[in-house]
């Protein structure tokens, strides 16, 4: 069941040019210490992160190449992953980079965009932010050719763990 | 070129980084597809027929054409057509109790610690955010795409008062480097190719830039990120604000929206009334419904809810003080008439790229209004204070395709009928009136009809050249083509001819 709803946000994320990787805890731990490499990386305060060895963050946020923030909730519907705004989860995490990559628990994979909306906006102390993100940053805007990483990231990681 | 790093140095009053090199721009356009058009100047029909006949329409319209054959708007599967049907029932509840839900909503914004601005007019609407900006010393503006800071006229009542404000969708910067204003709801630039674009950059530049797409979006990119990072305030617009929870609901792809209301640290959200949503939940379904009518999309890649400002002390990113100023703007006078129904809009532009008089004339501008096609043919002339927009109605087939590809039912033609009635109304035209009468007198005998054919035929062999010089002929055909008279009656005959009875 559970499976059968990940596979659908896999199929959903990849059609929108989103990366997406299915890994038990350990190795998402070493994942993130790869991905992150040397690179200047925006990390928020993760549980599942925590003990792993990650570069300091750069003195101007403006400078890092990489992101990684925890998703609320996603929805398999739409491929989409749900950022709340917080003052240890801030926007730029998700924004100022080239790669942003998100953990996404299993138990918080709801099915439609829908449930995702309901269960946000039922979240309480309600965040005075939140961002919903289905994809990288894109346009069209120039007879309609498809542009990667418009303003904010070119690509998008999202993590999948038990 | 200035290096961005230098913007924005404390102590130095920034300004826009975006915007250096505008006054080598050399692209081109007429009058009448400027930012803004001059008072005075506006004649609907010549405009429409230069809009057809403008250089490089052509290319425009193509590719219009084939956007619309690709996005087959009016075709709904079942589960996009279930959706449109509940979207439409929320658009209608919303109507039904309009200031009960802008009361809640405005009440939710304030207890979320929200500055609210609720005023009538254009002119206070600019004067409220000019006021946000004074008190705060703002020098640099980053702005995320907005049809109603188009209506009021925002940016250049900001620029007068000596502020600098930057379109950062893509599409947007590129029509206020071109001094244009934009030509369709969500592509605002569709009316120009990948050469214009080519040629402003390369203008804003001072030297050649690469044409391809990729790269003028990273050359857009780098100058707006260094506004994003020296703008003091953020101006976006709203897609739905919930009134049950006080949340401003902002999509984008690009994520500028994102930007732009989260790292300046003040935020003023510019929206007309009929934005409100009863619930937060109810943009489970509308933005679904949104992102494939504008954009053929399940849902865009960034929705941005808004719901307050941060604790200063707190840390993080976010505005420090959030204003949102809703205005109204001769709305509220439809509410409670059939014209009630163009407050449903979701302003997902599906209605322009359907219609066929939009894509002929490549675009929008040829409607000389904020709002250009179908749905701007109804809202331009119903908003405060456009009576010169009163004519607009009058710039469609009435084909329907718009009413098929509304995603919450307007039914744009009945009231592009009643516009157009009331116009009549209120400019009476006594010659053309006794002509359609003294026609359909003359159409309702055998003798008149037959007089008639035989004009027309005699027509038929006068040169098209002589026929528009005469008196009457000749002022409707100088925006017009004249039409063919060759085989008139044809039809007629070959349809008694069918019926059995040949003359």
């Amino acid at each position: 069941m559970t499976d059968e709803l990940i596979e659908r946000f896999r199929r959903e994320a990849e059609a929108n040019g989103t990366t997406v990787e299915v890994l038990s805890r350990d190795d998402l731990r070493a994942r993130v210490r790869d991905l992150v490499g040397g690179r200047a990386a925006l990390v928020d305060p993760i549980p599942l992160l925590q003990g792993v060895d990650l570069p300091a963050p750069p003195a101007d946020p403006w400078d890092a190449e990489i992101g990684v923030s925890e998703a609320f909730v996603g929805a398999a519907e739409s491929g989409t992953v749900v950022l709340p705004q917080r003052p240890d989860a801030p926007r730029r995490t998700s924004l100022l980079v080239n790669t942003h990559v998100v953990l996404l628990a299993r138990e918080a994979l709801l099915p439609t965009y829908q449930d995702a909306v309901d269960a946000t906006a039922a979240l309480r102390p309600r965040p005075i932010g939140v961002q919903f993100v289905s994809g990288h940053s894109r346009s069209g805007d120039i007879e309609s050719a498809m542009i990667h990483g418009m303003h904010g990231p070119a690509e998008l990681i999202v993590l999948v763990h038990p | 070129m200035t290096a961005p790093s230098e913007q924005g140095r404390a102590g130095s009053r920034p300004s826009s980084t975006a915007l250096i090199g505008t006054e080598r721009v050399s692209l081109s356009h007429p009058e009448w597809a400027g930012a803004e058009i001059p008072p005075g100047t506006r004649r609907l029909p010549l405009i429409s027929a230069d809009a057809v006949r403008r250089p490089g329409v052509g290319h425009t319209r193509e590719r219009l054409e084939a956007l619309g054959r690709e996005r087959a708007s009016g075709v709904w599967t079942p589960e996009a057509a279930a959706r449109r049907e509940r979207g439409a029932e929320i658009r209608r509840e919303t109507l039904k109790d309009m200031s009960g839900h802008l009361d809640r909503l405005c009440a939710s914004l304030e207890a979320n610690g929200a500055i609210v601005h609720r005023v009538s007019t254009p002119e206070q609407a600019r004067e409220a955010v000019g006021q946000v900006a004074r008190d705060h010393g703002v020098s640099l503006v980053a702005k995320s795409k907005s049809m109603a800071t188009e209506e009021i006229h925002l940016t250049p009542y900001l620029n007068g008062l000596g502020i600098d404000v930057v379109e950062t969708d893509l599409g947007e910067y590129i029509v206020q480097a071109a001094g244009q204003r934009p030509s369709h709801i969500v592509g605002p630039a569709l009316h120009l190719s990948k050469d214009d674009v080519t040629h402003l950059f390369a203008d804003l530049n001072g030297a050649p830039v690469s044409d391809r797409p990729d790269d003028l979006a990273a050359f857009a990119r780098a100058r707006l990120r260094a506004d994003f990072k020296a703008a003091q305030m953020g101006i976006c617009g709203v897609n739905f604000a919930a009134a049950d929870t006080g949340t401003l609901v902002v999509v984008t792809n690009e994520g500028n929206a994102d930007m732009v209301t989260s790292q300046p640290d003040v935020l003023v959200a510019v929206m007309p009334i009929e934005k409100v949503v009863p619930r937060l939940s109810d943009v489970g379904v509308l933005v679904p419904l949104l992102s494939d009518t504008a954009n053929k999309q399940f849902v865009t890649t960034y929705q941005t809810w808004l719901s307050g400002p941060r604790d200063p002390d707190a840390g993080g990113d976010g505005p420090r003080e959030l204003h949102v100023v809703i205005f109204d703007n001769g709305r509220s006078d439809v509410l409670g008439t059939p014209l009630e129904e163009v407050l449903c809009c979701i302003r997902c532009g599906n209605c322009q790229f359907a219609c066929p008089v939009f894509r002929t004339m490549g675009g929008g501008h040829g409607y000389a209004s904020i709002y250009g096609g179908p749905i701007g043919a109804v809202l331009s002339p119903v908003i405060g204070g456009h009576s010169a927009d009163a004519d607009l109605p009058f710039m469609s087939s009435l084909c329907g395709a718009c009413a098929d590809a509304c995603p919450v039912k307007i039914p744009i033609p009945d009231l592009l009928v009643d516009l157009r009635n009331r116009y009549v109304e209120e400019h009476p035209r006594p010659v053309e009136d006794a002509g359609w009468r003294a026609w359909s007198l003359a159409w309702s005998t055998r003798v008149g009809y037959a007089a008639s054919m035989i004009g027309a035929r005699a027509a038929s062999v006068v040169p098209g050249g002589i026929l528009r010089r005469l008196p009457l002929v000749s002022t409707w055909a100088s925006v017009r083509s004249l039409p063919s008279f060759t085989g008139a009656g044809a039809v007629r005959r070959a349809a008694r001819k069918k019926d059995g009875h040949d003359r």
